[in-house]
Formats: structure tokens, C-alpha cells, sequence
């Protein structure tokens, strides 16, 4: 009985000293390990679960002093000219803080924000799940994309809830989920209104284009096919 | 036998200690309803929301609000069950009622670009006991919402306050909102935030910037804490928007009730505002 259990203790160190051996092996020496680091000592971590969205401006209060305790505030404005997509947060942003009861308040951009409350405790890893979409508006004259400037409308029309401004290059707009649309006023092109429902779900991306997309070449088409048409 | 019987204990514990982490991990005050369909039929759904939200967007008095689902107790649709938009009756848990209306969808036809094409978006969702439930709004005639019994009723406050614009005139004004809201959006640099009207004791506007797009504004709570940053206070019209729109956003950013009638002001105009505390309030009352 005695052996059984002395061969059992001597088997599990010999596996505890290979796995030590095997992640000392494995370390790349850089120091930083695959994924967020561990929770601060002392504190709890709040992470943010917005459908894949992984860069929202968001910031932190205290419910008991009412002071902002955290900000992070990653993307521009949505009618900045020069706001576009420069990469992509590989992992949900967080924050570490002390235990306790926080308000977590996402920016979108239309004027409604979205708020959560939550309980951050020690040690433990709470997710705030933030109920925004995000859309693209692709503005098309000619075969070029342009930048033209929009309002987003609550569904109905009645009210300007933002304004944004597309983009040459990728851009999102972040809204909570639910409808909207978008209007732009006097195209050049046409010189009419455009006017786009947008159906915003958690985690879906819509894209919205406006004017002729060009399309890709094809063998034989020419300048003299499009005269004969 | 000895040491299964720890073994057991142990995978026990450690099971224990994952149904708390979770329990950790699982939002609070998810909200529970009886939702009734047009056929009669009841579902009890627990983790209630619209469209994943716990708040619904309505229209009282030609004025968007979103009314969070923990101030509600019932909401009654009375129209069609094609109507675009239904009137709907709202009983708040402090005993007001609201009328008011609400976009439901029925019969609307999405555009070509909207992703899942075929039926409208709104729809409340949630969990029965038989798996996830969802309902199109359309399809819905009541919903009683229940909230946790000896829960302390949530009420809007409702915001008295004394608005004095740059010429001088005072306005006594009840029911104070900023687009609808009891709370004003300003400013810190290019950050918004945003301050609870109800805890707070004045508002200072700088006028030697009233033409300008963004006014400064001081705001001082009742405890004594001071906020300062901007808020929109722009005339120009923006590209596309509707006459109305435009109306309503630079003459009705803030709105309410006088004794003479409802009241409206731009930012541009306003020079200070004074918020009654709500002992002076009940002692009015």
C-alpha cells in the first residue's frame, strides 16, 4: 500500500519536473506570454464583450466616489476627415481594478452610449457585454471612393441621433444595436438625396454602398463594347 | 473506496468553485417578463431584452426617449399588428402612466442592403424554460415585465429647474430634459461624457462664446464636485438634415413644462440654469 502510494508520489514529480522543464523550454525569452497578462495583484478584471468589437472609446466610473477611474479612448470622432480603420485589437480591451462596483459607459458614435453596470471582484474576471454593432458606408463616385460627409437618423427620420464622414480607405461607424439610417444630401452625381436603412446586430458588420461600385474587368469589355451598348 | 470518495469530494469542490466564478461572470438585474402575443398566448421569458438591449425606444410627446425596461411595469401595444408604428400605453412602476409611440415593423419591407433580409429586426428576446425565445414586436400585444420582489422602485425624477437665458428672462420649468434625457452630454477635449441633471445644483454657460459651436460650461454638483468641458451648441445646418430635425436640435435641446404651456431653448441662448433639490421639491409638493 505504502510502495503504491511512495511510486505515485515519485511518478508525479517526475511529470510536475517535465512540465517545468517543458515551459522553461518554451518561453521565447521576449517575456510576454500569449494573451492578456495576468490579473493585477490585489485587483479584478473587467473586460469588455462587445460582438468581436475589440476598439470602442469606453470609460470607468466609480459608483461609490462618482469619479471616473478609467478612460480609454482608442477611435476618432465619426466626422473626423482623416478617421479610418489602422488596425485591430487582438483581444477584448480590459481594465484591472480594484474590487468593487463600476459603471462602464461605451461611446458609440450617435449620441446614445451604452451602459453597464457591473461588480468587479478580486482575482475574477467579469465580462460586460455591450450590446453595439458596427456598419460601413462606401461612397462611390465614378470608380474612385470619396469622402462625403452623412447624419444618422433614428429610423423614422425625427431625429439627427450623429454625423459621420466616409472614408478611401476602411472605416466603421459604431452604433448600439438596433435601426437607423443614414442620409446624404445633394450628391454630386445626381444631385438627389440618398437615404439607406442600416439594421445594426451585435457582431455583424453591414456595408452600405452607394453609387456604382466598380467592377472588375473583364476579357473583351473595352471602351468600344460600352459604345456599342 | 477511501480515496474515490475524495476523489468525488474533491471534483465537487472544484465544480462549486466554477458555478461561483460563473455566477460571477453572469450580469445581474437581467430582466424577467410575461410576454403576451397576439393569439393569447403567454411565454415567461427570463433575460428579457430588446434587441439585446434592457431599453426600448419610444416616442412620447413627438420626443425620442429610450426608457430603460427597470422603470417599466407593463407595456400595452394597441394597433395593428401590420402597423409600422403603434400607439402603446405604458405603466411605469411608480405608478405614472405614459402614452406613447413605438416602431414595431409590421409589414415594413427591409431595404436590399440590410444583412438577414426578409423580416424587421425588432424583436424582444430572451430564455423559457423550453430554450432561447425571440418575438417579433409586431407580433406582441402585452408585456408585463417582472422585476425581483422588495427591489427598491426605480423612478425618473422628475427635474424642476430655473433657466435664465443670455437676454435675462427667467423660466420656471418643469420636467427639464436635454433631448429627451435627464442627463446633459458635454465635452472633456474630444471625450464625451456626460452629467447626471439630477445631482447636480447649477449650470454655468460662457457666454463670451455664444456664437460659437461649442460652449464652455461649468456645472456644480450638490455635493460641491465642479465639471467643466463643452457642449454643442452649433446654428449651423448640417447636410441633410430635415427642417425639422434642424429645428429641433438648435431651438429644443433643452425642453419642459411652464405654467403657460411647454417650453423649449437652444444651447446658444441659455445663460444659466438652476436646478431645484429635491427636498425643495417634495416640500412644494
Amino acid at each position: 500500500m505504502i510502495t503504491g502510494w511512495l511510486r505515485n508520489r515519485v511518478w508525479f514529480c517526475a511529470c510536475f519536473a517535465l512540465l517545468v522543464a517543458l515551459v522553461g523550454c518554451a518561453t521565447t525569452g521576449s517575456g510576454t506570454a500569449y494573451g492578456p497578462p495576468p490579473i493585477a495583484e490585489g485587483k479584478g478584471r473587467l473586460m469588455l464583450e462587445a460582438g468581436g468589437i475589440n476598439e470602442v472609446n469606453f470609460y470607468v466610473i466609480d459608483n461609490d466616489t462618482g469619479e471616473e477611474v478609467y478612460a480609454d479612448s482608442p477611435r476618432s470622432a465619426a466626422s473626423s476627415p482623416v478617421g479610418y480603420e489602422t488596425g485591430y485589437g487582438a483581444f477584448p480591451q480590459y481594465v484591472d481594478l480594484p474590487p468593487g462596483s463600476y459603471l462602464v459607459v461605451v461611446n458609440t458614435d450617435v449620441e446614445d452610449s451604452v451602459e453597464k453596470e457591473v461588480q468587479v471582484n478580486m482575482g475574477q474576471e467579469v465580462y460586460a457585454t455591450i450590446p453595439i454593432g458596427r456598419f460601413q458606408l462606401i461612397f462611390f463616385e465614378g470608380s474612385e471612393r470619396r469622402q462625403v460627409p452623412f447624419l444618422i437618423y433614428d429610423y423614422n427620420l425625427r431625429t439627427v441621433l450623429g454625423r459621420g464622414m466616409t472614408s478611401t480607405e476602411v472605416r466603421y461607424f459604431i452604433v448600439p444595436t438596433g435601426e437607423y439610417k443614414v442620409r446624404i444630401e445633394n450628391l454630386s452625381s445626381s444631385g438627389s438625396d440618398e437615404i439607406r436603412p442600416v439594421q445594426v446586430n451585435m457582431g455583424q458588420t453591414q456595408n452600405i454602398i452607394i453609387g456604382p461600385p466598380p467592377t472588375p474587368g473583364q476579357p473583351g469589355e473595352g471602351a468600344a463594347d460600352e459604345g456599342e451598348q | 473506496m477511501k480515496s474515490t470518495r475524495e476523489q468525488a469530494r474533491s471534483h465537487l469542490i472544484v465544480l462549486l468553485g466554477l458555478l461561483l466564478t460563473l455566477c460571477g461572470v453572469i450580469e445581474g438585474g437581467a430582466a424577467q417578463a410575461i410576454v403576451i402575443d397576439r393569439y393569447g398566448n403567454q411565454h415567461k421569458v427570463e433575460r428579457f431584452a430588446y434587441q439585446g438591449r434592457q431599453e426600448i425606444e419610444v416616442y412620447i410627446g413627438d420626443q425620442r426617449r429610450m426608457l430603460q425596461l427597470v422603470l417599466i411595469d407593463r407595456i400595452r401595444f394597441e394597433g395593428e399588428g401590420r402597423d409600422e408604428e403603434q400607439a402603446v400605453s405604458l405603466s411605469m412602476r411608480s405608478g405614472k402612466k405614459e402614452r406613447g409611440l413605438m416602431l414595431t415593423g409590421g409589414g415594413a419591407a427591409p431595404h436590399q442592403d440590410a444583412v438577414g433580409g426578409g423580416s424587421s429586426g425588432r424583436r424582444f428576446t430572451g430564455v423559457t424554460s423550453l430554450g432561447p425565445f425571440f418575438i417579433l414586436v409586431s407580433d406582441v400585444q402585452e408585456i408585463i415585465l417582472q422585476h425581483p420582489e422588495g427591489e427598491e422602485v426605480v423612478e425618473e425624477p422628475v427635474l424642476k429647474a430655473t433657466v435664465i437665458t443670455l437676454e435675462g428672462k427667467r423660466f420656471e420649468v418643469e420636467d427639464l430634459r436635454f433631448r429627451g434625457k435627464l442627463r446633459l452630454d458635454f465635452f472633456r477635449g474630444r471625450n464625451k461624457r456626460f452629467i447626471p441633471l439630477d445631482k447636480v445644483d447649477k449650470i454655468d454657460f460662457d457666454d463670451s462664446g455664444s456664437a460659437e459651436e461649442f460652449r464652455p460650461i461649468t456645472a456644480i454638483y450638490w455635493n460641491g464636485r465642479t465639471v467643466m468641458g463643452t457642449v454643442d451648441a452649433s446654428t449651423v445646418r448640417l447636410s441633410g438634415e430635415t427642417d425639422r430635425s434642424y429645428y429641433d436640435r438648435v431651438n429644443a435641446a433643452l425642453t419642459g413644462k411652464t405654467p403657460s404651456g411647454p417650453f423649449s431653448i437652444g444651447m446658444h441662448h441659455v445663460k444659466q440654469i438652476r436646478f431645484r433639490a429635491q427636498d425643495e421639491q417634495e416640500e412644494d409638493k
